[in-house]
């Protein structure tokens, strides 16, 4: 992404209150940081009607959440461009990659608020890859007619938030493959 | 007076020397770093123009960000985050007190700290090495190698070397330092120390507010400076809007000081163009000892700054006096600046 692609690594923070939020309590967490490549961008693109930006083709990471040295899901943040500047999204993963939830480490625009983020949440939470499919329009511009039934309330802001939740569960398991094979086999 | 360079030789210059620098930082990366680890090469050169005397300063710097994650099998242990960079100064008047001469070349650590964040999520972590002192807006705004600055040059110091606890809770961040108060020197032989902190709301809200501290003596040109200050901060961001300012009371070197700051910021919807004005104020007493008389000062300051896909980063910023205190003028500043990552 244009402004933080290339911003100096002291401005990089860990997502902790997306994880406190989400997960709560009693969790640690673990960074894998994996290089994000051409290649992978192109199998997201098999996989979804769109794909990651090319100036994402760089490191991103991918924590693991760990609750009495079980590991108990994901989280990853990911970057998406909307019509006033850039959205930070942290996303929740369960462990079967279906979503556990999101949280805005920022978005300026005051739409974003608590009780937009609960209601968009509140659809999108545990559902599974093609479920979430199911709720964009085939070239995956728009909202299905499924979608628009489910996001009465805000469609433009859950439209962008869908689209991030699907290009996250797609690059998760395309990008951190080897990692998380290595992590369900331990 | 030595030669000045023209910023683009130079900067070609540090181009062509950093492609055996990149060669080595990754293979760096990938043999001593290891995994969880980020290298950047970063370079720039910037020209400032005194548009009262024609006096052009030039600084051009080459330096290198590594940025590394250390973990155990279920947890990550902490960050480590090293910033060596080269600074050249060419015909620079008044140059930083760190600096020998406008003419010097030093090696600067802009950060160089390891965050221990394995104790408790992320709530309260220990910092050790050099960091940016926690005081204001600077605490969550990144302005290092950048031509737009805040509110630091108010109190001398941005960064030092000393120890922190920080963290981040589920309705506000906090981090609160002991450090050395010499700033960018490593060695401490004057008695200089700060105790500093600032308690914030959530950095990732739209509003965001925070109270700020610090108490010491701060490291300056001719030894050190007594200095204690309380200090307000505030952000509000509407789409493409950010708005800042920041407001603090304080001593130094005896005399009672106040400053006021405020910024507004608009960027483009893809964020790589940013135009910004802001407006510095100062009032502080001439010399307590003798009477409470004070004296004010006020400046603007306007810019623009592109960022590109691949890295380049062209900025540009004009500084000019709205009033003057006795025997301290404030110079009309134009400077330029070209940066490039890789």
């Amino acid at each position: 992404m244009n402004s933080s692609a290339y911003a100096a690594f002291c401005s990089l923070r860990d997502p902790v209150s997306a994880m406190q939020i989400l997960y709560k309590d009693g969790y640690q967490y673990r960074s894998i940081v994996t290089t994000v490549t051409e290649q992978d961008r192109l199998a997201v693109k098999e996989k979804l009607p769109f794909t990651i930006h090319q100036s994402e083709v760089s490191k991103h990471t991918l924590y693991v959440l760990y609750k009495e040295g079980q590991h108990a899901g994901f989280l990853q943040a990911r970057s998406e461009w909307a019509k006033w500047g850039l959205v930070e999204i942290a996303w929740g993963i369960n462990l079967d990659r279906s979503l556990k939830g999101f949280y805005f480490q920022r978005c300026r625009s005051p739409e974003c608020n608590d009780i937009v983020v609960a209601s968009i949440n509140k659809q999108l939470q545990n559902k599974s890859f093609n479920e979430l499919k199911s709720l964009l329009s085939a070239n995956g511009e728009t909202l299905s007619e499924i979608g628009k039934k489910t996001f009465k309330k805000s469609p433009t802001l859950a439209l962008l938030v869908l689209r991030s939740g699907l290009k996250t569960l797609a690059i998760t398991d395309i990008s951190w493959a080897r990692d998380i094979k290595k992590i369900e086999g331990s | 007076m030595k030669k000045s360079y023209p910023t683009w030789t130079v900067f070609s210059t540090s181009c062509l020397l950093s492609l055996p620098l990149f060669v080595f930082t990754n293979m760096a990366e990938a043999a001593f770093l290891g995994e969880n680890s980020r290298v950047s090469i970063d370079m720039s050169s910037r020209v400032s123009s005194n548009l009262d005397t024609q006096n052009h300063a030039f600084m051009h710097v080459l330096g290198i960000d590594i940025h590394k994650v250390f973990s155990s099998d279920t947890g990550d242990i902490g960050t480590l985050i090293l910033q060596p960079y080269v600074v050249k100064l060419n015909n620079v008047n008044n140059p930083p007190f760190i600096f020998d001469d406008g003419n010097a070349t030093k090696l600067t650590w802009r950060i160089a700290n390891f965050n221990y964040t394995a104790l408790n999520q992320g709530k309260f972590n220990i910092r050790l090495g050099h960091f940016e002192v926690p005081f204001g807006l600077e605490y969550q705004i990144d302005t290092n190698g950048t031509l737009r600055q805040l509110t630091a040059i108010e109190r001398g110091i941005k960064a030092d070397w000393g120890l922190s606890i920080n963290g981040i809770m589920p309705r506000f961040e906090y981090e609160v330092a002991l450090t050395q108060g010499s700033g960018a020197e490593i060695n401490n032989n004057d008695d200089s120390h700060l105790f500093s902190g600032r308690i914030g709301t959530l950095s990732t809200k739209n509003i965001v507010t925070g109270l700020s501290w610090l108490s010491g003596d701060i490291l300056a040109a001719n030894g050190v400076i007594e200095q204690k200050k309380v200090a307000l901060d505030l952000s509000y961001y509407y789409y493409q809007w950010r708005f800042m300012a920041e407001s603090s009371v304080g001593k130094k070197a005896g005399n009672n000081v106040a400053n006021g700051f405020a910024e507004v910021l608009w960027r483009t919807p893809k964020e790589n163009l940013s135009i910004y004005t802001q407006l510095r104020y100062q009032r502080a007493e001439i010399d307590h000892n003798v009477s409470s008389e004070s004296s004010s000062a006020s400046h603007w300051v306007a810019g623009v700054e592109w960022v590109n896909d691949h890295g380049f980063d062209v900025s540009a910023q004009y500084k000019h006096k709205l009033k003057e205190m006795k025997n301290q003028s404030i110079e009309p500043i134009l400077s330029v600046q070209l940066r490039y990552r890789m």
